[in-house]
């Protein structure tokens, strides 16, 4: 029932260059649907490990049994209150995805899509001017996400390198730089607050300190939870997504060809991209003891339901190692099950797939860079830390 | 074709939505507007895709789907698959249901060839009788005719003691409605024969029987008994109330064994067994 596994420490989960993580954990498959992995979060702490897409399912739609309510982010600074609304169980999760799932439904990210297009283009246009080669986290994937997540709230780029600076120490820091960084962003998040309650403007600040659940206004714990979670969510997942399809392009020649000869596929094929690399793993807390097929939870334990691996069961996707830039049915995990399916993955959908399209559109045949290796790393969310691309 | 909507289940990925913009439509917040769907024609295709795009298997196909032949995507070009290759699918449909009705027809048709074994071993005229259509043919060993002579036969062994084993079965269908059944059986059997002498006799081989499915029932249409093993057995001396001692209930025929108890609802007692009747003559 123990097994040595973990997304953090196991063969290919630390910083490994030319590494595949997705592939690395796959091997779970092959055996049973649930085991213990003695450390398997940031901190060390040990979880239950679940390997087959259907249960995950059964476990991110059973709120009642398995919990969110955890304040990872808190405790870097060691306090505790909630991100909201992803640390928050039914039904008051529900208060708050009510108030905002408007803000990002499918309908308005469509209003928001010239916005994310224009960003592309300029930031695309700045790196083919200066030449054939570039690091696609540093100059892309990285200020692309912030600057979405800046108009998404309503700020100029003025601020653009700090917020950059803040959300790399704070997702990829060591000890030392991740508390500082938290503080930078609470005291951004709360300034930010104070200052729309004074002069309201038009955006999303200014919605949320307006706003009122079960008619009260939101108090400032529940105004900073939105605040630094919507900063937090959409930064290194969009941008590791962005990373992981580059680099999948850049080594299937075949594969990039096809998608700039045919930019229509380039929505499916971002599916299937963010199935076979998917970056999350989701951590819930037992309510209580529950047998799961023969595994004997208990209350307060850690029950992992990592996207990377239920996106790979062969239960759920023919050939699921095999990348098909046409599958279909492709009912993945990335975005999570359950009532806390990512609020934003619209919004995240709609940036990879123009961040794809202009990017194929404006560069030429590109591949890795000769003399460098992408360093992948695995954790609670994975991703790369460089890809050197070169279309000279 | 009709889409069940089980707007609980919910959870706002849209994914229906994208990939059949008129046939899903979305509240404010992006999630399913409640309830069902009816497609129409020309969307069908469609609409069953957006049912299989839903992660949280929030949608649902009503009717049984039609077999129909579509025309595969033929996007799969780059990653391997033939182009234009046509298959046969079901089009409309996110659950098999081919695939189930099969496996139901697999259960129905073991139930039958179980329904035999308490027949012959329980002398249980009805058992006996629904595991065969009425003008079904049965070449049985020494026995060649009709189904209904073999059971007025069998039923008229009195003091046998049977006990049939129903092992591999193998069910190869010959049509949504016909199946070959091959079916390994052992048989102990023991009771007098023609010359009131007691043999007992230790029989294996298969049953290779035709199955026939009508309005939805599968029953044995002929079945032909191939002998693969034969053991006759020294009888033993001693009563079989006596060698059981204090095993009991020992089985009996219709309607006294314990199995007819619990089949009208009465849990059976000890009571209930040891009182019955006992067969075999030693
Ligand atoms: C490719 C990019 C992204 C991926 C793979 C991703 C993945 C996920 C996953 C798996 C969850 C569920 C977490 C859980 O159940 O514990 C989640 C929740 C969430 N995500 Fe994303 N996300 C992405 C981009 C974004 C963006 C761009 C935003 C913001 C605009 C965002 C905002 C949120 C929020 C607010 C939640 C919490 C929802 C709730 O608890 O109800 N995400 N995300």
């Amino acid at each position: 029932m123990v097994r040595d596994f973990s997304l953090f420490t196991s063969p290919g989960m630390l910083p490994t260059a030319n590494g595949d993580p997705h592939a690395a954990v796959a091997c779970v498959h092959a055996g049973p649907p649930i085991f213990y992995s003695t450390s398997n979060t940031r901190d060390g702490r040990g979880t239950w490990v679940i390997t087959r897409a259907s249960d995950q399912r059964r476990v991110l739609q059973d709120t009642e049994t398995f919990s969110s309510h955890r304040s990872i982010f808190a405790s870097v600074l060691g306090e505790s209150w909630p991100m909201i609304p992803l640390e928050l169980d039914p039904p008051f999760h529900g208060v708050f995805r009510s108030l905002l799932n408007p803000l990002l439904s499918p309908k308005r990210v469509m209003a928001l899509e010239p916005a994310v297009r224009e960003r592309a283009i300029k930031l695309i246009d700045r790196i083919a001017a200066s030449g054939t080669s570039c690091d696609i986290m540093k100059d892309f994937a990285v200020p692309f996400a912030v600057n979405i997540f800046l108009r998404f709230i309503g700020l100029s780029d003025d601020g653009l390198e700090t917020f950059v600076g803040w959300a790399r120490d704070l997702l990829h820091g060591d000890k030392e730089q991740r508390p500082p960084a938290a503080r930078a962003i609470v005291a951004f998040i709360d300034e930010l607050a104070t200052e729309r309650r004074k002069e309201p403007v038009d955006d999303f600040m200014t919605f949320i300190v307006k706003a009122k659940v079960e008619g009260r206004l939101l108090s400032d714990e529940e105004v900073r939870g939105i605040g630094v979670l919507v900063f937090v969510a959409g930064l290194d997942t969009v941008s590791a997504a962005i990373c992981f399809d580059l680099a999948h392009l850049a080594r299937n020649p075949k594969d990039q060809e096809l998608l700039r000869s045919e930019p229509d596929r380039i929505a499916v094929a971002a599916e299937e991209l963010l199935r076979a690399y998917s970056t999350i793993q989701m951590i819930r807390v037992a309510t209580k003891d529950v047998d799961f097929k023969g595994a004997p939870i208990r209350k307060g334990d850690y029950v992992s339901c990592a996207t990377m691996i239920a996106n790979r069961d062969p239960a759920e996707f023919e050939c699921p190692n095999e990348i098909d830039l046409a599958r279909e049915d492709n009912r993945h995990a990335a975005f999570g099950y359950g009532p806390h399916r990512c609020l934003g993955s619209h919004l995240a959908r709609r940036e990879i797939v123009i961040g794809l399209e202009e990017w194929l559109a404006r560069i030429p045949a590109f591949r890795i860079k000769t003399g460098t290796e992408p360093i992948t790393f695995g954790g609670h969310v994975f991703g790369i830390e460089n890809l050197i691309l070169d279309w000279s | 074709m009709r889409v069940v909507v089980h707007k609980a289940r919910c959870q706002g990925h849209a994914r229906c939505w994208a990939r059949a913009p008129r046939v899903f439509k979305l509240d404010d917040a992006g999630y399913i507007l409640p309830g069902d769907i009816d497609v129409a024609d020309g969307e069908q295709l469609l609409a069953s895709q957006g049912v299989r795009a839903c992660p949280e298997q929030a949608l649902e196909v009503d009717e049984p789907p039609a077999n129909s032949i579509v025309e595969r995507d033929t996007r799969k070009v780059q990653t391997g698959i033939e182009k234009d290759k046509t298959i046969i699918q079901f089009a409309t449909d996110p659950v098999d249901h081919a695939k189930i009705t099969e496996l139901r027809d697999r259960e129905a048709i073991r139930n039958c060839l179980y329904r035999y074994c308490r027949g012959i071993d329980r002398a249980d005229e009805a058992a006996l009788r629904s595991a065969y259509w009425p003008e079904a043919y049965d070449r049985h060993g020494p026995y060649c005719g009709p189904a209904e002579d073999f059971i007025q036969f069998a039923l008229g062994l009195p003091g046998h003691r049977n006990i049939h084993q129903i092992t591999n079965s193998l069910i190869d269908f010959i049509s949504s409605a016909e199946a070959a059944v091959e079916s390994y059986f052992t048989a102990l059997q023991r009771g007098p024969d023609t010359d009131q002498e007691i043999r007992q006799t230790l029989l294996c081989g298969r049953y290779c029987d035709l199955f026939q499915k009508r309005q939805d029932e599968w029953r044995i249409a002929e079945r032909t008994v191939v002998y693969d093993w034969i053991e006759e057995q020294i009888p033993p001396a001693i009563l079989e109330a006596d060698r059981f001692g204090r095993r009991q209930p020992i089985g009996a025929p219709h309607p006294d064994d314990p199995i007819y108890q619990l089949l009208k609802g009465h849990i059976p007692t000890d009571q209930d067994g040891v009182e019955g009747p006992q067969l075999g003559a030693a």
